[in-house]
């Protein structure tokens, strides 16, 4: 609690730094505070919401963003009941008017602000700020998982700081993923590196303006060992080092049973320049995901949030990095190693109680077979417990109306199906002899399984 | 009408014959995926006192039986399959939700006369 009092705390005065700071004292600055409408989400369930949001409706400049859950009462939700995972907030521009543009080609609206777990805020060096107009409207993506057995009704709150009647020079946000304009924002990575094996995801980005790039910040996933963003035109070098800040072993995070994911880190640290990095327009820039390649990793991802100051010429030679350039951190205390976090297997016991399972009830089915089918059918994989030789080939049968997955708690090489329903097919041949974990995430507590490959 | 009323009566009469008040009744309510008796809205069950309801578990997943407005508290445990029984020796409305699909989702009003 202490650690999130913190937090709340940096934020406040994150948001009290520029009511007083001497750039912003002739303008008018003004927070609006909003919220969603509300959420209920049953017990370990996931949701996505889409939704347009209320907007502050007034023309400006925004120049900080936050967010966090919120229930009935206004008192902040924590982990231990529902997390938030992530979100975005994208502007569709104004009815009727010209089209916005996302980093990637044919999308008609830009993402202007997002972050995951890190929780990191929006926040432009002074004199910039993030143009909108009274009448755009704004949509919302999230991810909220629960993490209890039982109802939550939440609202996202966010609030939003706003410099109105006066001029701030214009900030493109840019979404830069490692795995470029892939159809699904994150990627798996399989685990079959050996020992301190480096998984690298790699994209160039070319640059739809000239400008200056005054702020980034890096939305990564756990055992990520920080993102990179490189300027090939000269020699390759760094312009943006992105490193992960991990809970301590006493946080939250970890502590907060049932562990139903891989914790992200606690912070990836921001980037600011009042200066700002020279980008040209048509160069490209080197995004790269690193993430340990020694174990499978289920859909991370790799995003650089970068904030470009407009500009019609940027010079072609190439500077020194900026001397204002600087990373904040929203967090001090922490780990800079991603902890290696087994993931459980949940159930609920005779006592109605949620805990950690070694394996779903239930006899081991011991396949002979070349191949062998699981069906995903009333809530159940079955068979929950299953046997295999080496090189069999499993195809999971989604039976169910209902939206599932296969995704992998734990085993020595990645499975891990799309969220799909009734008629769908994943198929994977295990070769690799050990242990599999699996379970639904949208219904962690009673669609489980294990799978024994025998060397 | 009056043919109607007076069968009603007789069959009010049988149902208070099979049921001697020494030996409760027993009534089952279905709890079915995010329901109690039936799909859709909240349902009212209407009991006499001492008689014992029956929750009986039809559906996949996790439930449990919880009441938040009574003479009475009482919850089962969250459950997937099986029964939870509670003898209602208490006159009143009770509200009854499932705690892990919430009232908006799952509820039902018992009443006990």
């Amino acid at each position: 609690m202490r650690r999130l009092g913190g937090l709340a705390g940096f934020l406040v005065a994150a948001f009290a730094l520029v009511a007083i700071a001497p750039a912003a004292a002739e303008a008018r600055t003004q927070t609006f505070d909003m919220q969603t409408r509300p959420f209920t989400l049953s017990g370990f369930q996931t949701i996505f919401p889409k939704i347009a949001v209320p907007t502050p409706e007034r023309a400006g400049y925004i120049t900080q963003m936050d967010a966090w859950l919120v229930d009935a009462r206004g008192r902040k939700v924590t982990i231990r009941d529902v997390m938030l995972h992530h979100i975005v907030f994208i502007n569709a521009g104004r009815p009727g008017g010209a089209p916005k543009r996302s980093s990637c080609a044919g999308r008609s609206s830009e993402p202007f602000w997002g972050t995951g777990e890190e929780m990191q805020p929006l926040m432009l060096p002074p004199g910039y700020g993030y143009p909108v107009g009274a009448r755009e409207r704004w949509n919302m993506q999230a991810m909220l998982m629960s993490h209890s057995l039982r109802a939550h009704t939440v609202r996202i709150r966010y609030r939003v700081r706003m410099v109105l009647g006066e001029r701030r020079k214009r900030v493109k946000p840019l979404w830069l993923r490692a795995n470029g304009c892939a159809k699904h924002p994150s990627y798996d990575i399989e685990g079959d590196m050996p020992p301190g094996g480096v998984h690298k995801r790699q994209h160039l980005w070319r640059m739809p303006i000239s400008g200056r790039i005054v702020a980034a910040s890096a939305h990564l996933h756990g055992s990520s060992y920080g993102m990179t963003v490189q300027q090939p035109r000269c020699a390759d070098r760094t312009l943006i080092d992105h490193k992960p800040l991990y809970g301590l072993q006493s946080d939250i995070v970890y502590r907060a049973k049932p562990i139903l994911h891989e914790p992200g880190p606690i912070a990836t640290g921001h980037f600011q320049s009042q200066t700002g990095i020279p980008v040209r327009k048509g160069e490209f820039l080197r995004v790269t995901g690193l993430y340990d390649g020694t174990r499978p990793h289920v859909q991370v991802m790799a995003i650089s949030h970068v904030y470009i100051a407009a500009e019609r010429e940027a010079p072609r030679a190439c500077a020194p990095p900026p001397t204002d350039a600087r990373i904040l951190w929203t967090r001090k205390s922490g780990r800079t190693q991603a902890p290696v976090v087994e993931i459980p297997l949940n159930g609920i016991g005779a006592d109605g109680q949620v805990r950690e399972i070694d394996r779903p009830a239930g006899p081991e089915q011991f396949s002979m077979s070349p191949t062998a089918a699981v069906s995903l059918a009333r809530e159940r994989i079955l068979p929950a417990n299953l046997s295999v030789a080496r090189g069999t080939r499993v195809n999971w049968d989604f039976v169910d109306t209902a939206t599932h997955n296969i995704t992998l708690a734990s085993g020595p090489r990645l499975i891990g199906s799309a969220n799909v329903r009734k008629g769908a097919r994943y198929s994977r041949t295990l070769n690799t002899p050990g242990t599999y974990k699996l379970f639904c995430y949208l219904h962690p507590i009673t669609m489980t399984q294990v799978i024994a490959v025998r060397p | 009408m009056t043919r109607v009323l007076s069968v009603l009566l007789a069959l009010a009469a049988c149902a208070g014959l099979a049921a001697p008040a020494t030996t409760a009744t027993i009534r089952t309510v279905k709890v079915g995926d995010n329901y109690f008796v039936r799909d859709g809205g909240t349902p009212t069950v209407t009991v006499t006192r001492d008689t014992r309801v029956r929750w009986r578990w039809s559906g996949n997943s996790f439930h449990d039986v919880t009441v938040v407005g009574g003479p009475v508290r009482f919850k089962s445990r969250a459950m997937d399959s099986g029964s939870y029984t509670r003898r209602m020796t208490r006159r009143g409305t009770y509200r009854i939700v499932c705690k892990i699909h919430g009232g908006a989702d799952q509820s039902m009003t018992l009443r006990v006369r």
